[in-house]
């Protein structure tokens, strides 16, 4: 964790509290500059009780909020240079467009001609020049979320804030907004900070993420790092799917259902769980030399592209080309490599 | 011909639809024609007759009640009525901005209470609403009486003289005006006040918008359906009060209603009074059609 770095933003020990339910717990994190960085973690994990106490829309219990050196923990909303892109959008139903995207300019009396330019430049920037004088009940949902993001980016702050912003897009339309979105940040050049419960959006957009639960941080990475290295069970399982396969370690290696693994390193635990994922499961004709076992296929799901098998024992889950053509019935074998094997704290 | 048609999930053909539709509205309507329209109408026709010497109606055209209604008389013009409406129109809008004022606050501390004792609260406001408004008026007598806090207060800050009560006067006409029209500002207001959606609230604090600035962008739009309904229903009664200003304004504080009173009453001039009353209710009119026009146009700053 970069936390010294003076430009980026950090959160030092935050708790907070509703009544008896801890919101956070000693949440501390750094984000440096210029990152596309990501709140990840199931509903009620207090990610955006994070983000609402960045924006100053919340105040923590303790712990400090700090952007580009200096500590803005007591300083209210209002004077922050962070701006948040609402999930709701929250956009002003009585103004047009433009007015909307205005708002903060004319807040901080921004000559008129100045506003105009600055305005005009991001409805251009984000395609939504013409509905300048629309109103929003006027737009489509897809539309509405560019104007809430020029309204919140018109103002460059220094932080954006991104609250769930793409839940209410359909499918099709989140995908192709969640690779805009992270254009847009890599032209801009700005530090993003997005709050998601949907970890496929989570590894298209970031830079890093931090994985949350149950208001503490439980892992910070690329989601590179944090797809295929994860810590914990919690974090496996939310990160796509995985394969959990309890064993005790027996004369250095690893004792389970599916017979000896051999893993990269000793795990420190005596009884505990490896983690691999569907994809990373080899299936051969032969038995492998280390790390198989014999399977037969229970069901199998066709996915276009891939084919998602379940196999006892287990059930394990194998995800593998579709176009290889197995049935429920087939006997294979499997391959865990111990590359792949992930060693999961307690 | 008789086309089968469905209705909101009933099968039904459109002649017996019409046929309920006229059972429906008919006896509304009748109710209406009877006690709305029809005495509307003799009160313009009475507005154009002449008061007999003995105060009856005589059936003689004339325009006499509306020239004198706007000042001009056999000696000449005065402004005496023109005042009174104009009084009239000022107090009802006084008082509605007062009661604005109040409701604000109130309807947001409403809403800030957990959902148990927030309808303890809201019964306080209603109490009052359901209590006789006679009584509530002649409550600010004791309240307003020279042996009170109020008064002696006033006394000691040399604005009435020992021992007088702080009636009758404008201020204590004002004061009942808003206690009786507080609930009608109010319980609108809170309806909208409860709907809030808090996410513009934070918005605008979010673009660094000042408290007026949040009040005047986020808040106000949003409560405006309220806001107008209970302007509305202060405003247009407030017009037409005649028991407050009667009894806590004294002689001097004529408003429309109070002279409208008069007329049918003790002076018995009917024709007069019929004008004076078509007056007030163009009056009416007139300002609900410029609240409706400034409304639609209203630009929020």
């Amino acid at each position: 964790m970069d936390m010294t770095k003076n430009t980026g933003l950090s959160v030092k020990g935050i708790d907070k509290s509703f009544g008896p339910v801890e919101a956070l717990k000693e949440v501390s994190l750094g984000v440096r500059e210029g990152e596309f960085f990501t709140l990840l973690g199931p509903s009620g994990c207090g990610k955006t009780t994070l983000l609402r106490i960045i924006a100053g829309l919340e105040l923590p219990d303790s712990g400090r909020v700090i952007l580009g050196g200096q500590d803005i923990t007591s300083l209210p909303a209002t004077k922050r240079q962070v701006n948040t892109v609402f999930q709701s959008y929250a956009l002003f139903p009585h103004l047009s467009i433009f007015e909307n995207v205005a708002f903060g300019l004319r807040s901080r009396k921004f000559p008129k001609n100045e506003v105009k330019s600055r305005v005009s430049k991001r409805l251009e920037m984000l395609g939504l020049q013409g509905m300048a004088h629309r109103r929003p009940d006027q737009l489509s949902g897809g539309q509405q979320q560019r104007v809430a993001l020029a309204r919140a980016l018109v103002n460059e702050p220094k932080v954006l804030l991104l609250d769930e912003p793409m839940s209410a897009l359909d499918a099709k339309l989140r995908a192709q907004v969640q690779v805009e979105l992270r254009r847009l940040q890599r032209k801009l050049g700005q530090t993003f900070i997005l709050v998601t419960h949907d970890q496929s959006e989570a590894m298209v957009v970031s830079d890093r993420i931090a994985v949350m639960n149950q208001g503490e941080i439980i892992q910070f990475g690329s989601p590179k790092e944090v797809y295929e290295e994860p810590k914990t069970l919690f974090v496996a399982e939310f990160l796509g799917a995985a394969n959990l396969i309890e064993g005790r370690k027996n004369n250095g290696r690893l004792e389970t259902d599916v017979g000896f693994l051999v893993l990269q390193r000793l795990p420190k635990w005596e009884e505990g769980t490896v983690a691999i994922r569907p994809e990373r499961i080899r299936i051969t004709e032969s038995p492998p030399s280390v790390n198989g076992t014999k399977a037969r296929i229970r069901e199998a799901i066709y996915r276009g592209t891939d084919i998602d098998l379940w196999l006892d024992p287990g059930p394990l889950r194998v995800r593998t080309a579709a176009h290889r053509g197995y049935a429920v019935g087939d006997e294979v074998w499997l391959e865990f490599p111990s590359a792949a094997l992930v060693i999961l704290d307690e | 011909m008789n086309k089968l048609l469905i209705w909101y999930g009933e099968l039904t053909t459109q002649r017996r639809l019409t046929k309920r539709g006229c059972q429906f509205l008919g006896l509304g309507m009748l109710w209406i024609l009877l006690f709305l329209v029809l005495p509307g109408l003799v009160l313009v026709v009475v507005s154009f007759a002449t008061r007999g010497s003995y105060g009856q109606l005589e059936w003689s055209f004339t325009i006499e009640n509306y020239k004198r209604l706007l000042g001009f008389s056999v000696f000449g013009w005065t402004a005496d009525y023109i005042s009174i409406l104009w009084r009239s129109v000022w107090v009802a809008f006084v008082t509605s901005l007062i009661a604005v004022i109040l409701s604000y606050p109130l309807c947001f501390f409403i809403c800030s209470r957990p959902e148990r004792t927030r309808y303890l609260w809201l019964m306080l406001v209603i109490i009052p609403f359901w209590t006789n408004m006679v009584i509530r008026t002649y409550a600010w007598f004791l309240i307003l009486a020279p042996e009170f806090p109020p008064a002696r207060l006033a006394n000691l800050l040399g604005f009435i003289p020992q021992n007088t009560p702080l009636y009758p006067n404008a201020f204590a006409v004002y004061i009942g005006m808003v206690t009786i029209f507080l609930p009608f500002v109010a319980l609108p207001l809170y309806a909208s006040v409860e709907r809030l959606d808090w996410s513009l609230v934070e918005a605008a604090q979010d673009l660094y918008a000042s408290k007026v600035r949040v009040f005047m962008q986020a808040i106000l739009p949003q409560t405006m359906p309220g806001l107008s309904v209970g302007v509305i229903l202060t405003f247009v009664p407030a017009m037409g009060m005649f028991v407050v200003p009667d009894l806590l304004g004294g002689a001097k504080y004529m408003l429309v209603g109070n002279l409208i009173e008069q007329q049918f009453g003790a002076s018995r001039d009917w024709p007069f009074g019929a004008a004076v009353s078509m007056g007030m209710m163009v009056l009416t009119m007139v300002s609900l059609y410029l609240y409706r026009r400034k409304h639609k146009e209203m630009q929020f700053i």
